[in-house]
């Protein structure tokens, strides 16, 4: 098992990708920057290279966590193993700009 | 040489320490700048400092301008400086700031000497005495308290934020907690991020400042015209959904320590720790602020590729993308591109980083000095657009102190 997907902050609730998805494959990845354990959890849907995966359920209002920090605000219910982008999250800081 | 709690440095009459050895000859203004590069060319340790303007600026503009002419004639990589301008006011005026700092120094005018050949001949003959002088200066070992790194990063890419950036931000954590100095900048990319950075700010009048800096910016860039929120079709191609997690991306390489203090465009701190500089970020224009700030080397991530590199300061290029590790391979200086192919983390990566670091603070010359991509470009203040700023701010006053005798 080698890891194709990077958690950058314990606090994170995505991972971006680092291989091309398809929907059932794997996403591996440390579960942070200094453990050396491997997690995974399979692609709902395919998700492209540097794209992010949900590695848990994010209500719909609540916050997109990457390295530690909101980056964006889901717009609707985001499943676990979903692809996060512009579909399902806007900024919190520029309104719906896509 | 294991030892990565110190350096050998050459010392400095001023106190600071340097890693590089120089003979800097600088032009004070750009009618000079074919002189200074026949007088640097000739002589091996001799390094040219030039740049466009110089002549007929005024306020701020001229101001920043001669800071960071200042700023490359007193840095601790630089042993000697000789100043070359067109008359003698304006070598003169640059020389004494760094006479102030207990360096040999020495002035020419190419008006009073006689033109270039004369000035060719005398410039080589000071500046061979300089070199020669400067050879006597030994390394000593230094505690790495008195490093401070600049950090930049240039045609970034969907890899900066997760790898470089991130790895990088653990050497300048690492650097900061051993008593050193990091100096994060380029104000446009941490649009989007800057609350985040503010919250870690030592005091209130620092956060202000950070927060201050970034609005300004973003009205400047709307002003004329730009856009401002820096986020294009490219960034979301490469998965990146908001403009925020761009900016927490590039904000990544300045680690996780207190911001101590907000300096501007080549201002030298007046603290250790982590530091914020208020400078545009295309890297030819950071760098040249970071050096000019006394900044010791540079900490250059770059996703795609970008080759420049400081003459004064040496730039460490790094890159975190696979693919450039291979197609850039010539003008890298440290490869953490294992953070996504080779299964190690950021913890390696930075250990990567920072074993560099110290080589080349210990003399190792990084692949833009070897290469020679060196560059100087000093940002330019919109006199007119600082001038409406205050004539608005005035009105604004008025209007103010109106409301104020009504209420």
């Amino acid at each position: 098992m080698k890891p194709n997907a990077l958690k950058v902050d314990p606090r994170d609730n995505v991972a971006t990708v680092l291989t091309d998805l398809k929907t059932g494959d794997a996403a591996i990845f440390l579960s942070d920057a200094t453990d050396e354990s491997l997690l995974s959890i399979i692609a709902g849907e395919g998700i492209p290279y540097g794209h992010k995966i949900a590695l848990q359920t994010v209500r719909r209002g609540e916050a997109v966590i990457k390295y530690g920090a909101p980056i964006a605000t889901a717009t609707v219910d985001i499943e676990s193993g979903m692809h996060v982008h512009l579909h399902n999250v806007r900024s919190a800081r520029i309104g719906a700009r896509a | 040489m294991n030892d990565i709690r110190s350096f050998l440095g050459f010392s400095r009459p001023d106190g600071s320490v340097g890693i590089r050895n120089h003979v800097a000859v600088i032009a004070a203004m750009d009618n000079v700048n074919p002189v200074v590069r026949r007088i640097a060319s000739g002589l091996k340790g001799a390094i040219p400092i030039w740049a466009a303007y110089g002549r007929g600026m005024f306020g701020e503009d001229a101001e920043q301008h001669f800071r960071t002419l200042v700023g490359y004639g007193t840095h601790p990589n630089v042993a000697a400086t000789l100043v070359i301008s067109m008359e003698p006011q304006s070598a003169k005026a640059l020389a004494d700031r760094v006479a102030a700092s207990g360096r040999p120094v020495a002035w020419l005018a190419v008006q009073a000497v006689g033109g270039t050949m004369r000035t060719v001949d005398q410039g080589q003959r000071i500046a061979l005495r300089m070199i020669a002088d400067a050879g006597r200066i030994v390394r000593e070992r230094t505690p790495i308290s008195e490093l401070v790194i600049g950090l930049e990063c240039g045609a970034s890419d969907a890899t900066s934020g997760l790898t470089a950036n991130s790895a990088t931000g653990l050497t300048a954590d690492w650097l900061v907690e051993h008593g050193g100095t990091a100096i994060l900048s380029e104000t446009e990319e941490i649009i989007g991020a800057e609350d985040t950075l503010a919250a870690r700010a030592v005091n209130h009048d620092v956060a202000q400042q950070l927060l201050n800096a970034v609005r300004a910016r973003e009205a400047e860039a709307n002003f004329i015209g730009a856009d401002s929120m820096g986020f294009g079709p490219d960034n979301s191609d490469g998965g990146l959904s908001t403009l925020e997690e761009k900016s927490l991306g590039a904000v990544r390489k300045g680690g996780t320590s207190k911001l101590m203090e907000v300096v501007c465009n080549a201002q030298p701190p007046s603290t250790r720790g982590l530091v914020f500089m208020d400078a545009p970020s295309p890297g030819t224009e950071n760098t040249t602020a970071l050096a000019a700030a006394g900044c010791h080397l540079i900490l250059f991530n770059t996703g795609v590729g970008n080759p420049v590199g400081n003459p004064i300061a040496p730039t460490l290029k790094i890159t975190g993308n696979p693919r450039t590790a291979e197609h850039f391979a010539d003008n890298l200086d440290v490869d953490v591109s294992g953070v996504l192919t080779g299964g190690y983390g950021l913890a390696e990566a930075s250990s990567r980083i920072r074993e560099a670091l110290i080589h080349v603070a210990n003399g190792m010359m990084t692949r833009s000095e070897i290469l020679g991509d060196l560059e100087i470009s000093i940002s330019r203040i919109d006199l007119g657009y600082r001038r409406m700023l205050k004539h608005e701010a005035a009105v604004d006053n008025r209007h103010h102190g109106v409301a104020s005798a009504l209420d």
